[in-house]
């Protein structure tokens, strides 16, 4: 059900795209040739700069550009500044998919639109009483690009609800809480822009967007960095996983699924963040535990019983102290609280275990039932998750299992 | 410390004089009549000189180089020196780095004299001073800042080739190639300054201090997220050389990060691939994380051998959860002889990752150093060197060889005094691989 409501939002978005787009290639004329160039080059170099807030896409600094070519050349010059670069910039530099550049063309078009249609209806409108032309000129451009943004976002969230599995609540709080300072800003500093633009010419302003970027290249670094985190964790984690070459991308898998849960729940991105990370920690502290101990097919005698079982105390100490990962070191700690109390290491019961523990626990049990073991073969998805069901209410947390029931066909 | 003050006594006066002396001879050339633009640009470079902002692609960055260009490009060049000078001497003292009177006035003077130069070479390529005339000054616009940065770097690298025991030339060349693109890429916005300044009100260098906190804040967050990357991979290394038995192997991939690393400098290598050699180096051995019980042994049985052997694959796995490719490649590799008799590929000659070759070489020369498996005792430095050269073109990658003999020329330190930490890896490089020291 999921994949078809992407599938159709797709095309529609990709029609609204398509026809933007050739709207915006047949109001170019040849007086402004030499602008309309520019103002794409520039766009390009904008877009390029990209200030992302999670795992999936942030927000550029095309827009600022793409809308100084509105107020300054008129709604072709926007179309294009702000469409184009995302095929340019997008399929060679950032590797983004065609799938992925069409729907981001058609989700873009809308917002420019109705930035477009914003700026037209406040100059030309009688209805608005301003002191001045210049008040009136500078509040069209001011809501005209607020407009964009607050059609745009709720567009992004849209779609992070259909590709990622998040409600589109929570992707909404969790962009608009990232994204509205930097909104802001960039309001401000595309309004000075513009001004620069009639005052000192295109030139000037390049320099001036050239400027710009270069001043928000920490926030682009900031970005990348958040991913180089989790790769580097990943890289930690499957170092533990491959002291048993069955468990090989145990903790990434196991965190994945975590991530789907937690999403499915409606839980908000922050917490969702925590769980990524406590999930793919949550074994961590296996690293001290002997490969012969952890690659041991029979039985555990009692002594190595207890070895094992201390994992989650060690990988909960283990990031603890570390700022970020901190956050996450008590859902790590309990991952293996049995839902009737009988679990380790505390033995708490029900909603006393941490909810992310719970998540983790589902998670953790699902992968290993799914992958194949030097004396069983993997689980199916159905018999896996016959299984789990059977054992909500005394190991798992019931409400967890539902929404894994919900989402199996999502995994 | 003791060698840079001698320097510093025996340059400075000579530095300080040359500045006063100008000053007083062009003195009827600075714009007094203008004293509020001549005090506000003093004052803007004091202040900046108090911001240091941590740069990411370098060491730490000043605003103030944007505001060096700025009136390099609106003051003529005695003036120039006086505000520079002026201005970076009282920032000195205030930025709290001890009392030095001396070193404030040679600070303020050196960095002085070479703003005044390059306002100089922007005036005599045509720029006109108090008025941007923005394209037809490109090319002045270019020069002025950069003749600023050569003769910086030349003053910079006076001392610091001294005190390094660098060849001069080369520490200057180095010097003005490690700080070009930081440098280039302020001039947009010096010239964007300059041209608000001139033509819209001189109030406009004040906005563009404002708006640097702003850059601040995601600059914070990115040094504290690069701090926990490099504590993860400090844990990492430290998680690997744990499954060392004997205290020896203990800091192996540290030392080996640091050999790897002076002979990619040695070779020139690109930033990121000196960066993807050190991880490799770093992280070479993380494969044997699983093979504890093995190491444990005393006498390691044949077929446990071959087993050992495999972590070079179980390592370029794990190192795989990496965004770059040649990071597994060079741990996959790092086992291969440059004859083709190595394993796992048995590749041969350039068919072997450069950053493999490198890798190979750092890890046996510290082995050997060390007494590290399977090199039973510790060996000379002398016996290492020849082993080394031997091997050259068998073993080893011939120019890989020679690049790592001419780091140990050129600066022994680089490898036998070494207490390296992985956090200088993850580091760019630029000053602040000297700062390790």
């Amino acid at each position: 059900m999921h994949r078809r409501k992407a599938e159709l939002a797709e095309v529609g978005l990709l029609l609204v795209g398509g026809g933007s787009l050739g709207f915006g290639l047949a109001g170019l004329d040849e007086t402004n040739l030499v602008r309309f160039t520019v103002i794409v080059a520039l766009a390009c170099v904008a877009e390029w700069l990209e200030v992302r807030f999670g795992p999936f896409e942030g927000l550029t600094l095309r827009p600022v550009v793409a809308f100084i070519g509105l107020w300054g050349g008129g709604s072709a010059i926007l179309m294009l500044a702000g469409l184009l670069p995302i095929a340019f910039v997008g399929i060679p530099l950032k590797r983004s998919s065609p799938r992925h550049v069409l729907a981001q063309l058609g989700r873009d078009a809308l917002a420019l639109w109705f930035g477009f249609l914003v700026y037209q209806n406040f100059v030309n409108s009688t209805v608005w009483p301003m002191p001045s032309m210049l008040t009136r000129e500078v509040a069209a451009r001011v809501s005209s690009i607020l407009a964009f943004w607050t059609l745009l976002i709720p567009l992004q969230a849209f779609g992070l609800g259909l590709t990622e599995g998040m409600h589109f609540r929570s992707a909404l709080q969790h962009l608009l809480r990232h994204a509205w300072p930097h909104a802001t800003i960039l309001t401000l500093v595309a309004v000075m822009l513009s001004y620069l633009d009639a005052g000192f010419g295109i030139m000037v302003m390049g320099i001036a967007v050239v400027m710009l970027v270069e001043a928000y290249y920490p926030w682009k670094l900031l970005g990348e960095q958040r991913g180089v985190l989790t790769t580097s964790l990943q890289m930690m984690a499957q170092a533990v996983d491959l002291k048993d070459p069955y468990t090989s991308n145990h903790s990434r898998r196991v965190s994945e699924y975590a991530v789907r849960l937690a999403r499915a729940m409606g839980l908000p991105e922050v917490e969702v963040e925590r769980i990524r990370i406590g999930a793919l920690m949550h074994d961590i502290g296996k690293i001290g535990i002997s490969g012969r101990i952890i690659r041991k097919p029979g039985k555990l005698t009692d002594e190595e019983q207890v070895i094992m079982q201390g994992h989650p105390l060690v990988s909960a100490s283990i990031i603890e102290p570390l700022e970020i990962l901190g956050e996450s070191a008590e859902m790590v700690r309990h991952h293996h609280e049995n839902w009737d109390g009988t679990g380790y290491p505390d033995g708490l019961k029900g909603e006393e275990i941490p909810l992310g523990s719970r998540i983790i626990f589902v998670a953790d049990a699902l992968d290993a039932l799914l992958t194949d073991r030097p004396y069983r073969k993997g689980a199916s998805r159905a018999e896996a998750l016959a299984i789990i069901r059977r054992n909500a209410g005394t190991q798992f947390d019931p409400s967890v299992v539902e929404a894994l029931a919900r989402i199996a066909d999502l995994l | 410390m003791r060698t840079i003050t001698l320097q510093v006594r025996f340059v400075a006066p000579i530095v300080v004089g040359l500045t006063t002396t100008v000053i007083a001879a062009l003195v009827d050339h600075i714009p007094w009549e203008g004293w509020p633009q001549l005090l506000l640009s003093f004052g803007m470079i004091v202040i900046a000189s108090l911001m240091r902002i941590p740069d990411p692609r370098g060491s730490s960055v000043t605003p103030s180089s944007v505001l060096f260009y700025l009136v390099i490009y609106i003051f003529n060049p005695p003036t120039v020196l006086l505000i520079v000078g002026a201005g970076r001497t009282v920032g000195y003292v205030l930025s709290n780095r001890g009392w030095a009177p001396w070193r404030a006035v040679f600070n303020g003077a050196q960095v002085g004299l070479s703003a005044a130069v390059g306002a100089l070479v922007f005036g005599l390529l045509g720029g006109n001073s108090g008025h941007i005339d923005w394209p037809r000054d490109y090319p002045a616009l270019l020069a002025g800042p950069l003749a600023h940065q050569v003769v910086n770097n030349f003053f910079v690298a006076h001392v610091l080739s001294r005190w390094r025991g660098t060849p001069f030339l080369r520490t200057w060349v180095d010097g003005v190639r490690d700080l070009f693109w930081p440098n280039l890429l302020s001039i947009p916005t010096a010239t964007l300054v300059a041209i608000l300044y001139t033509r819209f009100h001189p109030g406009a260098v004040v906005a563009y201090l404002l708006l640097l906190p702003f850059q601040w804040r995601a600059l914070g967050l990115y040094i504290r997220r690069r701090q926990l990357y490099e504590q993860i991979i400090d844990g990492l290394v430290v998680a690997t050389d744990a499954n060392f038995p004997v205290g020896a192997g203990k800091g192996h991939a540290r030392r080996v990060a640091r050999i790897a690393d002076a002979i990619a400098r040695e070779m020139r290598l690109s930033e990121s691939m000196a960066e993807s050699v050190k991880f490799a180096a770093l992280l070479h051995d993380i494969g044997m994380i699983g093979k504890d019980d093995l190491l444990a042994r005393p006498v390691v049985a044949s077929e446990d051998a071959e087993e050992l052997l495999d972590h070079v694959r179980v390592g370029a796995e794990i190192a795989r959860e990496l965004p770059r490719e040649e990071i597994a490649e060079a741990i996959l590799h790092h086992h291969e002889r440059f004859d083709g008799s190595g394993y796992p590929g048995g590749l041969r000659g350039e068919a072997i990752p450069l950053a493999a070759r490198i890798v190979a070489l750092a890890e046996v020369v510290d082995s050997m150093a060390f007494g590290i498996y399977p090199h039973p005792t510790a060996a000379s430095w002398a016996s290492i060197i020849s082993h080394v050269t031997l091997e050259k073109g068998k073993g080893f990658d011939p120019d890989v060889v020679d690049a790592f003999l001419r780091s140990l020329d050129r600066d022994p330190f680089a490898i036998e005094g070494w207490s390296p930490s992985a956090s200088d890896v993850a580091r760019s490089p630029g000053l602040s691989w000297m700062a390790t020291r």
